[in-house]
Parts: C-alpha cells; sequence; structure tokens
C-alpha cells in the first residue's frame, strides 16, 4: 500500500536506532540542519532521547497505522452514564463545559472506549469553537476549555491498561451551529473561530485533527484553508482528517454530493476523507464505494448505529455491537476504508465488538 | 484493499457536484454570456445591481448545456469586488455547474474564491506584469484548492507564433508548480486566437499557430488542460460567416487536442448544417491555403455573402412532413411543431409518429454528438423539441396500459447525467403501454437495490449511461444486484456499451438476465420478449463470427417466409375517379404546410375560425373549379413482380428481361436500405409498383395563373394538385394492399423523396409498367411529365418504415 503521507518529520536521536511496533526500523544518520530522505522520513531536529521517543511512537505512528480505531459516541454515551444535574454546574447542555466541571467523568467516559479497544478518542470539543461556546456565553474560554479537553484524553490514555496497541488523541473540530452557505455566517468569521480552536488544540499536543460532521460544503472548505493557514503559521505538520455528512437521501444537508466533496476537498493535504453520523453503514455504502473509487488517500467510516427509533419513550439506535462489526468489516474488504470508529449511539461494547473482531480476523489470517 | 495508484481524474465542482475537466465527448463548455464586457444585458443587469437577473443568465447558461459557467463583475466605475461578491454568493449556492472566476484582480479573486463553496477555476494568470499578479493569484489557488488558467502572455505581450506560446505555457507551468506546489493537473493554458477574418497580413496564419500550440502543449505538458476563448478568431466578420467560421475552427481545435471552450453556443452553427463547400472554404481559411484566384479570406466572405442557413427561409411547403420533422429534431427547432405534428396524424398514429420518426431523428442527433459534429447544446435543443413533440402527441395516444402490465425501473447510473436516452426509453415504454418508475440521474446501485424492494410490482430494471465509465459501473453493479438477491432481468443501454460487453462483462456476474439494448426500441423488443416469456440475456459468439462494421451497426430486419400471394403478376391499369382519392387528401399537410395557414401563436378558436372563414371556402371553391373544368384527369399503372435479392440490390425477371434497383443506404445508423426488407439468398420475394398520373390540364391551368401573376391563385392550385396527387398515390397504395389482405401493412417509397431521393432508379420502373401507356414520360433528368405524377415502390414487409437516406 502506498502512501502520500510517507514523508514526515520525526525528531530523534543521532546515531540511535529505533524498533517502532515491528514496522519501521530506522538508524539515524543526519545531522541538524541537514535534512536528508531515509526509507522515505525526513530528518530534522535532534532533540533528547526521551522526546524522540514520545515523538516516534506519536507523530509517525498515526499515519503508518495500517488501520486505525476510533472511539464511539461521546454524547449518548454521556447520556447513559447518568451524571448528576450538577455536574454542569448550570451550563445545561454544554457537554464541552464537562471537561473543566467534570473531568474525571470525561477521563472516564474515554476510558470505556479505550478498554475496548479504540486507539484513537476524539477530544470532547465538538463544539469548543468561540462560536458555539458562546451560546452559552463561554466564548472567553476556548482555550480553556481545548487544553483541559487535551489533557483529560491524554490522562484516559496513561491510566489505559491496554498495551496491545497505540493510542492518540485526535483534536475535534465540529461544524459549529451555522451554515455559511445559507448566509449564517461570513466565511471569514467562521474561519477566525475555528482557528483559535484549533491553535488551542495543536498547543495541547493533539496527534491530529479531525474535522468533522460537515454539513456544507462551503464550511468545511473554510475550515481547511484555516486549518493549513494555521498549520504553516505554526511551522507544524499534523496529520488532518476530514469527515463529511450525509442525509439518507445521499446528499449533505444542502445538497452537495459525494462528487462536489471529493473534488473540493481533494487539493487540501488531508490524510483522509471519510463520513461520519447522520445515517448508519448502509446508508452510507453508496458515498463509501464511490470514494473508494475516486479518492486517492485513506477514507474514514463512523456511522451512527442506524437511524433513530423511539423505544418506549427514549431513543435507540438499533445496530448491535456484533451488526456493527459486520458492516465496518465487510467495508474495510470491500473498500479498503482504514479509519473506523462510531458516532451517534456507538458504545464501548459497539466499540470492543469491533475491535475484537479486528484481532480475532488477524489471528486468523497468521494462522 | 483498494488500489492506491489509480490516478482521479482533475475535476471542478459546484456546491451539489463534480464535473470531469477532460470530458469524455470533448470539450468541456464554458458558457462566456455572464460577462459585463461580454454580454450587453448582463452588463445592463450588473449596472442596475439586479443580481438576480445576473443569476438567471448563469441559469441559462447552466440550462443550454455549459459545463462550466464564466463570471466577470469588472466594469469600470463599479465596485469590482463587491460586485463579484453578491454575485458568487448568489450564483456559487445556485448553478449545479462549477463556475470560472474571471478577473485579473487578485483581491477579486480571493473575495470570490473564500465565498464559492466548490473547486473553481480562476482566469487569469500570465507573465505580462514580470509574473507578479501570478505570484498572488497562484498562492490563492494553492490555498483554496482552485483550478487556475495561463494566458500565454509575457512580458514582451501575447504571444504569436506556436514556439512562444508553448514557452510560455513552460514557464507558467513551472513556475505555479514548484514555486507555489500547485500540480500540473490543476492548470488550464490558453494559448490565444486572434482573428483571421480582419484580413491582417501578419494574422493569416493565426489559426495555425494557435492549432499547433494546443498540440504542442498537450503533448509537452501531457496533464494540464488546454482552453481557448473561440470566438476571436473571426472577428470582424459578419455574423454568419462567423458562427461558421468558429464551429469549424472549434472542430480542428478538439482535434488538435483542446479539452475546454469558453464559448456562447448561440455563436456557433452545429456542424452537420454547413455545407461541404462551406466547410473546405473555411478550413482553407483556417490553413490559409489558397486553392483559386482570391485569397482564402475573400473566398470565404463571397461564399458566405448571401449565406443563409436554413432556418432563416420557409420554404418549408414543398418538404415532405416526414422530413421537415426530422430536420426540426436535428436542428433544434421548435417552430411550427405543431402544424407540422397535425400533417403527420393524417397518416400516422401518434405512436407511429414517435417509433418511426421522432426516435430515429434522436438517434441521428447522438451520433452527430459523439462524433464530435453537434455540441453538446444543440443536442439539448434537439431533446427539447422530442419532449415538446411528445408532449403536443400525449393527448392523443391511447394507453393501452392495463392494471397487470409490466413495470420498468428505469435509470441513468452513478455519475452521469446524461438522460436523453433515458428519457427516450421512457417516452417509448411508456407510451407502448408499459408502467415506468423512473429513478432519475445519478443513481447509486444501492438506491436502486433499495427501489426494488419498495416496489415488489417491478418486474425489469433498465439502466441507461451515456459514458465509458458508466459501461464500468453497469460491470460492477451486477455484483451488488447478485448479492442482494435481485432476480428480475436488467436490461442495459448507453453509447458506450456493446453486445460483446454485455454478454462477456455483465451477463456472468448477474445470476438473472443481462440484455444488451442498442436503443430505445430493442428496449421495447427486450420488455416485449419479457411480457412473451422468451427473453435471453445477450450471447457473443467467437470473435471471428464478428461481421462487417456496416452491417454490425445494422438494425436486424427479421425476414418474413410468408410471402403475400398478389391477384396477379404484371402489369395493369386501373381506373379510378376523383371521388375515391379525394376524400383521402391530406388537409392538414394542404393546408398548413402548401398553402401555408400556420396555426402559429393563434388559439384554437381563432385558428378553426380562420379555416371556416377563408380556407374551407376557398379549398370548396378549387374542387368546384376541378369539376367544372374537368382539370383532372387520373390515370394509374400498377403491377406485382416476382423479385430477388443480391445485397442491396432488387433484381426483377420480367418477360425474359431482368431489371435491377439499385437503392441507396443510410450513410447513418441504423444503416437502413429498401433492400432490406426482401429476402436475401436468392429465394423469390415480392414488390408492388405503380405509378399515377393526374393528367396534364391541372398543371397547365396552374401555370397559366403562374404567368398572369395570379400569385395565390397558383399557390393554390398548385398546392391542391400535390396533394391530390398524393391522395391518388395513398389510394392506389391502399388497394393494393386490400390485393394481399395485408390491410395497414407495408410501406410505399416514391422516388425523389428520402429513403430514394435518386430520380434515375425509377426508370425500370417506368420499363416495367410502360408508363407511356398512361402518358407519362421521363425527362432527361428523369422528371416526370406531367407534373403531377407519382411513381413508387410497395414493399409488403410488416416493418418496413419511412426512413430518409
Amino acid at each position: 500500500m502506498k502512501n502520500r503521507q510517507n514523508s514526515i518529520e520525526i525528531s530523534c536521536f543521532l546515531g540511535n536506532e529505533y524498533h517502532l511496533k515491528g514496522q519501521w526500523k530506522i538508524r539515524v544518520i543526519a545531522r541538524k540542519g541537514r535534512p536528508k530522505r531515509l526509507i522515505g522520513f525526513k530528518l530534522f531536529k535532534i532533540l533528547q532521547k526521551k522526546q524522540a521517543k514520545t515523538c516516534l511512537q506519536t507523530i509517525m505512528s498515526i499515519t503508518n497505522e495500517q488501520l486505525l480505531i476510533f472511539d464511539g459516541a461521546c454524547g449518548t454515551t454521556l447520556q447513559s452514564m447518568n451524571l448528576p444535574a450538577d455536574a454542569w454546574e448550570g451550563i445545561d447542555g454544554c457537554n464541552e463545559y464537562l471537561n473543566l466541571s467534570a473531568p474525571q467523568s470525561i477521563i472516564e467516559l474515554h476510558g470505556g472506549f479505550l478498554e475496548a479497544g479504540a486507539m484513537v478518542i476524539e477530544t470532547n470539543t465538538f463544539g469548543a469553537s468561540s462560536l458555539v461556546l458562546g451560546e452559552y456565553g463561554l466564548e472567553d474560554r476556548v482555550e480553556e476549555i481545548n487544553h483541559a479537553a487535551v489533557r483529560n484524553a491524554r490522562k484516559a490514555i496513561s491510566e489505559c491498561s491496554r498495551s496491545d496497541r497505540n493510542h492518540y488523541v485526535a483534536g475535534s473540530v465540529g461544524p459549529t451551529t451555522k451554515l455559511p452557505i445559507l448566509g449564517h455566517i461570513e466565511p471569514a468569521a467562521l474561519a477566525a473561530s475555528v482557528k483559535e480552536q484549533m491553535r488551542a488544540l495543536i498547543e495541547a499536543g493533539v496527534d491530529c485533527l479531525i474535522i468533522e460532521t460537515c454539513q456544507d460544503l462551503l464550511q468545511v472548505k473554510t475550515v481547511l484553508v484555516a486549518c493549513f493557514e494555521l498549520l504553516e503559521e505554526l511551522g507544524r505538520d499534523l496529520p488532518v482528517l476530514s469527515s463529511v455528512t450525509f442525509e439518507q437521501q445521499g446528499t449533505m444537508l444542502v445538497g452537495s454530493d459525494i462528487g462536489a466533496v471529493c473534488a473540493t476537498i481533494a487539493p487540501f493535504p488531508v490524510i483522509s476523507l471519510g463520513l461520519n453520523c447522520a445515517t448508519g453503514p448502509v446508508d452510507m455504502e453508496p458515498q463509501i464505494h464511490y470514494l473508494s473509487e475516486n479518492w486517492d488517500r485513506r477514507i474514514s467510516c463512523i456511522p451512527n448505529q442506524g437511524m433513530p427509533i423511539v423505544q418506549d419513550g427514549e431513543t435507540v439506535y438499533p445496530l448491535s455491537p456484533s451488526g456493527y462489526a459486520d458492516h465496518m468489516l465487510d467495508f474495510i474488504d470491500r473498500f479498503g476504508i482504514s479509519i473506523i470508529g462510531g458516532c451517534c449511539g456507538t458504545s464501548p461494547a459497539h466499540i470492543r465488538a469491533l475491535a475484537d473482531a479486528l484481532a480475532n480476523r488477524s489471528r486468523e489470517v497468521r494462522s | 484493499m483498494k488500489d492506491h495508484d489509480k490516478s482521479i481524474p482533475s475535476r471542478l465542482a459546484s456546491l451539489y457536484q463534480a464535473t470531469d475537466i477532460r470530458q469524455e465527448i470533448a470539450p468541456l463548455i464554458i458558457g462566456e454570456r455572464c460577462n459585463p464586457t461580454g454580454s450587453k444585458k448582463f452588463r445592463e443587469l450588473l449596472l442596475e445591481g439586479d443580481v438576480d437577473g445576473c443569476l438567471q443568465m448563469g441559469l441559462e447558461q447552466e440550462r443550454i448545456g455549459a459545463h462550466v459557467v464564466d463570471l466577470s463583475a469588472a466594469w469600470a466605475g463599479r465596485d469590482e469586488q463587491a460586485d463579484m461578491k453578491a454575485l458568487v454568493k448568489s450564483f456559487g449556492k445556485t448553478l449545479k455547474a462549477p463556475l470560472m472566476i474571471d478577473s485579473t484582480s487578485p483581491k477579486v479573486i480571493e473575495t470570490a474564491l473564500e465565498a464559492y463553496p466548490g473547486r473553481p477555476i480562476i482566469n487569469s494568470i500570465n507573465f505580462e506584469d514580470g509574473g507578479e499578479a501570478l505570484d498572488k493569484i497562484c498562492r490563492l489557488a494553492k490555498k483554496y484548492g482552485a483550478s487556475v488558467t495561463g494566458l500565454t502572455i509575457d512580458e514582451q505581450g501575447m504571444a504569436m507564433d506556436a514556439d512562444k506560446k508553448t514557452a510560455i505555457a513552460h514557464r507558467i507551468h513551472d513556475t505555479a508548480v514548484e514555486r507555489y506546489g500547485l500540480d500540473s493537473g490543476d492548470l488550464f493554458f490558453d494559448p490565444l486566437t486572434f482573428t483571421i477574418g480582419s484580413g491582417d497580413e501578419k494574422l493569416v496564419d493565426a489559426a495555425i499557430q494557435t492549432l499547433a500550440a494546443i498540440k504542442r502543449i498537450k503533448e509537452e505538458l501531457p496533464r494540464c488542460h488546454t482552453v481557448l476563448g473561440l470566438s476571436n478568431i473571426s472577428f470582424g466578420l459578419p455574423v454568419n460567416a462567423r458562427k461558421v467560421l468558429n464551429a469549424v475552427f472549434l472542430h480542428e481545435a478538439v482535434e488538435a487536442g483542446l479539452d475546454a471552450v469558453i464559448i456562447d453556443p448561440a455563436n456557433c452553427f452545429p456542424l452537420d448544417r454547413i455545407d461541404e463547400e462551406g466547410r473546405e472554404l473555411a478550413l482553407d481559411l483556417i490553413y490559409n491555403r489558397q486553392t483559386g484566384e482570391l485569397s482564402p479570406l475573400m473566398a470565404f466572405i463571397n461564399y458566405f455573402e448571401d449565406f443563409q442557413i436554413e432556418e432563416d427561409e420557409d420554404t418549408q411547403g414543398d418538404v415532405e412532413p416526414e422530413q421537415l420533422l426530422q430536420q426540426h429534431i436535428l436542428h433544434g427547432d421548435q417552430r411550427d411543431l405543431d402544424d407540422i405534428l397535425v400533417m403527420l396524424l393524417e397518416s400516422y398514429t401518434p405512436l407511429e409518429i414517435v417509433n418511426q420518426l421522432l426516435v430515429p431523428a434522436m438517434r441521428e442527433v447522438g451520433e452527430l454528438f459523439g462524433s464530435g459534429e453537434m455540441l453538446l447544446p444543440f443536442v439539448l435543443q434537439s431533446a427539447e423539441v422530442m419532449r415538446k413533440s411528445v408532449e403536443i402527441l400525449e393527448p392523443r395516444m391511447e394507453k393501452s396500459g392495463h392494471d397487470d402490465t409490466v413495470t420498468v425501473l428505469l435509470a441513468t447510473v452513478q455519475g452521469d447525467v446524461h438522460d436523453i436516452g433515458k428519457n427516450l426509453v421512457n417516452i417509448i415504454l411508456s407510451n407502448n403501454g408499459y408502467k415506468v418508475i423512473d429513478i432519475g440521474i445519478k443513481v447509486t446501485a444501492e438506491t436502486i437495490v433499495e427501489t426494488i424492494r419498495e416496489n415488489p410490482q417491478i418486474d425489469v430494471l433498465c439502466l441507461s449511461g451515456l459514458l465509458v465509465k458508466s459501461a464500468m459501473i453497469m460491470q460492477e453493479s451486477m455484483e451488488i444486484y447478485n448479492k442482494a438477491g435481485l432476480h428480475l432481468p436488467i436490461l442495459l443501454g448507453g453509447a458506450a456499451l456493446t453486445e460483446k460487453f454485455v454478454a462477456r462483462e455483465c451477463v456472468p456476474g448477474y445470476g438473472g438476465k443481462v440484455v444488451y439494448c442498442r436503443d430505445a426500441f430493442a428496449g421495447l423488443r427486450a420488455i416485449q420478449a419479457f411480457e412473451a416469456g422468451n427473453l435471453q440475456s445477450s450471447q457473443w459468439q467467437r470473435e471471428d463470427s464478428v461481421k462487417s462494421t456496416v452491417q454490425e451497426t445494422r438494425v436486424e430486419i427479421s425476414l418474413v417466409d410468408d410471402i403475400p400471394v398478389p391477384p396477379f403478376s404484371g402489369t395493369r391499369e386501373l381506373a379510378v375517379s376523383s371521388e375515391e382519392f379525394l376524400p383521402l387528401l391530406n388537409r392538414q399537410v394542404l393546408f398548413r404546410g402548401r398553402w401555408g395557414y400556420k396555426k402559429k401563436k393563434m388559439s384554437d378558436d381563432e385558428y378553426e375560425q380562420l379555416l371556416r372563414s377563408q380556407v374551407e371556402p376557398e379549398y370548396d371553391a378549387i374542387v368546384e373549379k376541378i369539376h367544372t373544368d374537368g382539370l383532372l384527369t387520373p390515370r394509374v399503372r400498377y403491377g406485382w413482380f416476382d423479385c430477388r435479392r443480391q445485397d442491396d440490390r432488387l433484381l426483377i425477371n420480367h418477360e425474359g428481361r431482368e431489371f435491377g434497383f439499385d437503392f441507396p443506404r443510410q450513410k447513418h445508423a441504423p444503416h437502413l436500405s429498401i433492400s432490406d426488407y426482401f429476402r436475401n439468398d436468392s429465394k423469390q420475394d415480392l414488390i408492388g409498383m405503380f405509378l399515377i398520373t393526374l393528367g396534364e390540364k391541372i398543371g397547365e391551368t396552374a401555370h397559366k395563373l403562374y404567368d398572369e401573376n395570379r400569385y395565390h391563385d397558383y399557390l393554390l392550385l398548385h398546392g391542391f394538385s400535390v396533394e391530390a396527387a398524393e391522395a391518388l398515390a395513398h389510394h392506389v397504395h391502399n388497394k393494393m394492399a386490400d390485393d394481399l389482405g395485408i390491410g395497414e401493412f407495408g410501406q410505399r417509397y416514391s422516388f425523389g423523396y428520402s429513403a430514394c431521393p435518386d430520380l434515375e432508379l425509377q426508370r425500370p420502373l417506368f420499363e416495367l409498367l410502360e408508363g407511356e401507356k398512361i402518358g407519362v414520360s421521363l425527362t432527361s433528368s428523369c422528371e416526370m411529365t406531367p407534373e403531377q405524377s407519382v411513381s413508387a415502390v410497395v414493399v409488403h414487409h410488416p416493418e418496413a418504415k419511412y426512413f430518409s437516406v
């Protein structure tokens, strides 16, 4: 498998040898200031050995992991955790505020998915831009909330008992609550707000950014422009994932088809494009199929557990953990998707079913 | 795992959909009208601040077939940036076609890029200022993921020759790619055209240089695209000459490798409507070839001085309505459609008009498009005429549909927006009484499966798609249908499909039947076969059984085994009186066609009034005059002959002599010839012939009116005589059909008409029927005298139909 992202920065120690999960072995031969290519890597800075280890495990691996298992739902899982009402400290409905008011609950939320087998956990920052936080009067606390969210995610990873896989933190960037194509907001104002959030996430040390649940092509394009402008300003080369949301009728909310999305996002150096939210895997199939033939990088698929139904007065997502895992394995086989996870309705049990099914299968392949 | 090495074609996108830069049938059409410099109307709307009006013009560009819409807001004295912002917001949220952002100002371009949701083309960059603007615009293209057009202009000005044009293209390419990180596939080059219509000696080879530059840029920078602003080539020439030169030059440019053209389709004639000589003269001008005494420019101008394309003439009176309808479809001409159809309805059922006239004409349009002779906007116009015609005919159709009829699911496959073929199938099937569920364009296999699950009454699935990639998608989807547990028959149709491809690549992938349908009729036949329970999957035998290319595309005419028995063999005279055949006279053709009383925009009542107060009294007066003056002396000879077919030649042995008819064959699909309706392989068949005349007197009387300058009376009488002769021919054909007991079947083909325009071919008919016995003779050019005479062969084959060679 070829990967455009095989040329990345790493930081390591001259003369040392590093073994990385059996996939890569690197001997550092270049000196500072003289970048050289070595099995596809650019070597830039020489740091302390300890730091180098961290870098090698994180930056390099996330783009070279053959398969990335993301976590499940934040919102619906929080609901099922039955947090006491005072956890929100009066800022009802703002889950991002829980990063500050109830960090232990958020760590527990992440921990559930990590123990289930997730490799990547998304920070609890879906609505942590000034545009959304402003609706709760929290527009001045963007940096604080995003920093806390990354801290909580890191804490969860450090407490995780599983050592059979690498763990990463993805900074979650949601669509805000405004659609620029419908004139709800000027693209420049949207860009400024989301840029502030992304800056905070990057500063706090996320391993990648995921721009997700995009419902408006102009919104995702605006955020991508802002994101890569920011990375250039910061001199960083952080992996960026993009994920759009398709309604059941097969287009984004304002009518864009997958071809338009693909052609518009293709020029941006994102490492992946895929779908999340709105529907279950069945409804995503035509778009994922299209991507498998028209997108030259990684494909992500992070579905809801089907279309919600109301049962005994409660909203329920119908897909069972094993049913969900079957769909994902099928998509991996048929469409080569390599970033998988779950959106609304995805419990740790779903992620466990997926991770176990994958582990079983790789055992079968080996034996 | 998926193949990461595959190359994804360069695409543009609007908010709604993606557009391939390399169109399968080139060129990518960029509509140029939304530009205040180029369009007075757009300018006025812009100056009034009428953004909605501007948007309507954008939508119009899209409607007439533009794949991309060029948008400029530059007008002296206006705030270009503010105008551009307002326009892009409005266009970007509405148009399905991606935009070309047309401005020289980086600031304006950034405003547009920021507000535009999809992936546009920036128009344009160059090196005129040494690269200052180019630097800014390339950065913007990179930042916003846009594609960009480079003009071959540098510090010395516009490049005139191919070497310089190519060199500047390289310079722009290298700078954009190496310095700004753009991809070669993001770049368009416009090698500029200058007029060859001004007589400027320095510009006589301007077209040659541009064409050479297109070729070289495509060779040397193969991943880049080429684009031209077309109309410059003909600047300074009269309007019609411009339209011809533009069309011919565009065709040459596409041949040279042009990917995209900035154009107003209204400024081009479709190539098939430019005569051979006009086209040659245009080519002489383009390639600067002097063939006579005149310079190519003078020869071209002289020729087009009084050049008129048919639409400007109104000589419809002399053309058969069948041919008229065909021309209207081919030319996208909607005028007088009502009148033409009413004329045809006298001799055809509405369904026959659709099946025998409209669909074959549309097929011809499709072939012209496929061969690059017709641009998409013209195809759309033709389809519109087709649609309008069916709309007019539909209320008159008796739908034979009943509740238990076959239900068909119809769709254009994923990634394909071309629905002309699909719509034809819909028209044919639904008008033949089948239920059609049409779920539109770009339909994914998954949606199809879902629709079939939700509608268990669906019996047959029909998939359509124009593009090569659609054929691939059909092939791949077979597995999906199979996996979904479908069993129903699948009919596949589309320009890129072949029987072989379907049989080899699609049939094996699906458990049910898969059938290739070369056109809408084949689709109808397949549904009928399904109903009869004998539908078969497409098959393909070994390669060596491939027939010649002409035969491959020919319609298979199944030959009849039961040759009818005629009441006699040889020739006879038939006695007729005007009372017998005048009731058959086609009054619609006479009134609307020959006499020119068209309905145009009159209401039904107004037209009825006109007929009653003026037209019918004129008709009655003529009939009266005919009787009192004895103007008609009708005579008929007809006969039945045994015949044999040798390839395209039909042979008749009569009284020890052999007579041969070499019927012409269509040069375009379906490559029909009258001889196709006869049995081959030395089996005997039967042909009928007749010759009728109204006698000399009616023609003489008409000419006398003409000589007396009584033109209106002449027109009335002459028109009447033509239709009266037709009515007599019709009468004789009916009589002959009765003789054979074949009722309404069979077809007569008259010499000098569309299926057999060559009058020479009627010589053997004349000898066989002994025309002189009823006072008809042939002139040296094989025309009949008296003028009102008709000769025809009568074909008994039940599938014989009207066509034109």
